[in-house]
């Protein structure tokens, strides 16, 4: 396999990756917990992983126990893999300064345990929540930019990623399709500025699920309680 | 009543209307039809205040209402509808838009449109088509009085586009709305439109006549599927394929065969899997997998994407096709584009140029989504007579495509069906 044909199938794999580990299913009931818990939870789970292996797994298990419990379980694999690029970077170069295959482990499950927090934290984030909170600030002319963000974020990779296989088809240097697909961003800005033009201005309405809220609150507690006793 | 009179309008130095004159009863559907690059989608754009608000530009002219006043009360529905929807769900869309809050209402008012199973669905997931019927229900439901859509079926199938079209009817007839309409069809609004405008070279016309009879006549009484195969064939096989997000799978039990030579068209449904399945065999050919096999163990494929700038990788046409290729923009009609560089096309300029590029170098097979949709009937029997032409030299072709034109040159027609 040549080194461009290497590259390509690489970005693609990676752009694949987040889309699927942050931006698929839909909204879910999972997703309307309030995004003040989410942030304390993804808080005190980087508080507890500064612990030794048994926080560690503590936070691993809360981390896996919310994808699961909060009906995104098919989302684990993707957001792992994705983890793990950061994580065995981490291992390879810590390696050499530890001299322990262990330490350098337990570096890696570190790396590993907090990538996934914030994977969770962002896959459970919604962006129509952040809009109706700015709306409820009097924030009401910002509110368009959450939902808008994760609108052309997933556009632009899908996007990015079809350029990439088309690319690959052509023979033509990633590079290249790169560049291409930066150029359709640029002017992605200026058709959804057309395009949005003449829309009313934009009105978010949010309900909260109350079941999702006392889970995610139940394994804040639990943690906190970690925390304070181990 | 709307009444625009000598209405020019300058872009980049470059003079797009000319002196357009016309009016508009209140509760009515005008048609407005022309080639590509006429300036149907500018005078659109004007009328909303997108120009010169959101895209640089001089508007000169008279409006009554003014101009000003009338972009308030104006809705314009962007020819390329995904940059028209800016939220990531479809409930969040129509609720943040519309008046429409309550969930049975929002799952009735998409139902309409085949899309009330897709309430909590993503925006970015949506097939063209379902984007395109998402954008017109904001359009309607959002209180503007006058919509402007452009292109509003140019990724609907026959059903879904007879389905919008007498909702306008209705909505005009009915509700008193008025709306102007690009399209290229004229035979499926006749029923509906009281006025077709036609716009050419930045001049407008009123006519009672199709502007494009000869063309689609002809059409009608040429167009014949290319002299079949050679016996190379691929074949495709998708047992089962279904995207992660997804309980059910989206495509089942697909198969066929496509050889050299030969035009397969997929049609079905928007929302049916036409795109996936050319993804998945352009995938295929890529990474030799078990969904395409072929007798000489290699598939020499291109895709050619419904967002044709995807497709492109040089920054002029000339240096896209190279020079094997010039033949085929002169085919296409774009030989006059060459230097110009491809953010300055048109994306019916685009499309046309992305299929020389992939007629130009040589594939075996080429795959082409919706290669025809936007575009006028003189432009669109160029980039059919081109297929039958690379057809007749060996190339096979599969093409997902609603255009029953694109369907009369097929030499087999797969239909897929959602489930």
């Amino acid at each position: 396999m040549s080194v461009l044909k290497r590259i390509t199938e690489l970005l693609r794999l990676i752009t694949s990756l987040l889309f699927r580990s942050v931006f698929i299913y839909g909204d879910i009931e999972g997703r309307h917990v309030p995004i003040i818990i989410n942030l304390a939870l993804l808080a005190t789970q980087i508080l507890v992983a500064r612990g030794g292996i048994e926080r560690l797994l503590v936070v691993l298990a809360s981390v896996l126990l919310t994808y699961v419990i909060r009906g995104s379980s098919k989302v684990v694999a993707y957001s792992s893999v994705l983890a793990l690029i950061p994580s065995t970077w981490y291992f390879v170069v810590s390696l050499p300064f530890t001299m322990s295959f262990l330490t350098s482990a337990l570096i890696a499950l570190r790396v590993f345990t907090v990538s996934l927090s914030f994977l969770c934290f962002f896959y459970f984030l919604n962006p129509v929540e952040i809009s109706f909170v700015l709306r409820l600030l009097n924030l009401g002319n910002l509110s368009l930019y959450p939902v808008l963000t994760w609108r052309v974020i997933p556009h632009v990779m899908r996007d990015m990623e079809t350029a990439l296989l088309v690319g690959e088809m052509k023979k033509v240097e990633a590079w290249k399709s790169l560049a291409i697909a930066v150029l359709t961003t640029e002017e992605y800005v200026s058709l959804y500025e057309e395009g949005l033009f003449s829309k009313p201005d934009y009105k978010p309405s949010y309900e909260y699920s109350i079941k999702h809220t006392f889970i995610t609150l139940v394994v804040l507690a639990t943690l906190i309680l970690t925390l304070l006793l181990c | 009543m709307i009444e625009v009179k000598d209405i020019n309008v300058w872009i980049n130095n470059s003079h797009i209307l000319k002196d357009v004159s016309f009016s508009i009863e209140e509760s009515s559907v005008v048609l407005l039809v022309g080639p590509s690059g006429s300036g149907k989608s500018t005078l659109l754009k004007t009328l909303s205040g997108v120009i010169p608000s959101a895209i640089k530009g001089t508007v000169k002219g008279f409006s009554n209402p003014p101009l000003e006043s009338l972009k308030r009360r104006t809705m314009y529905v962007h020819q390329e509808p995904w940059f028209f929807i800016s939220t990531p769900y479809v409930w969040s869309e129509v609720a943040g838009y519309t008046n429409i809050k309550s969930t049975n209402t929002l799952r009735r008012v998409l139902e309409e449109f085949g899309l009330g199973q897709h309430v909590s669905r993503t925006t970015y997931t949506l097939s063209a088509g379902e984007i395109q019927r998402l954008a017109f229900v904001i359009a309607v439901n959002s209180g503007k009085e006058i919509i402007l859509l452009d292109e509003p079926t140019s990724y609907l199938d026959k059903r879904n586009s007879e389905n919008l079209v007498r909702f306008v009817g209705k909505l005009s007839r009915d509700y008193g709305r008025t709306f102007v309409v690009v399209d290229h069809d004229l035979t499926l609004w006749s029923d509906y439109v009281s006025k077709v405008l036609y716009l050419s070279g930045g001049r407008l016309t009123e006519t009672s006549e199709n502007p494009f009879k000869e063309v689609t006549d002809y059409m009608n009484r040429e167009l014949r599927p290319p002299n079949s195969g050679d016996g190379e064939c691929l074949k495709i096989r998708v047992d089962s394929f279904k995207f992660p997000d997804s309980e059910e799978p989206l495509l089942t039990n697909i198969s066929f065969e496509v050889c050299k030579g030969e035009v397969v068209v997929v049609k079905g449904s928007s929302g049916s899997g036409k795109t996936t399945l050319l993804k998945l065999i352009a995938s295929g050919c890529l990474r030799n997998n078990k969904i395409v096999s072929s007798e000489t163990r290699h598939c020499k494929a291109v895709l050619v994407p419904d967002n044709s700038l995807l497709y492109l990788s040089h920054p002029t046409p000339a240096e896209e096709v190279g020079v094997n290729g010039l033949k085929y923009l002169e085919y296409l009609g774009i030989s006059d584009k060459a230097e110009t560089p491809i953010m300055k096309l048109s994306s019916g300029e685009r499309r046309r140029l992305a299929i020389a590029s992939a007629l130009s170098r040589n594939y075996e097979y080429i795959l082409m989504d919706e290669p025809t949709a936007g575009l006028d009937p003189l432009n669109k029997l160029r980039v059919i007579e081109a297929i039958i032409k690379a057809a007749d030299m060996g190339v096979g072709f599969v093409i997902a495509s609603h255009d029953p034109f694109v369907e009369m040159i097929a030499n087999k027609v797969v239909c897929i069906e959602r489930s």
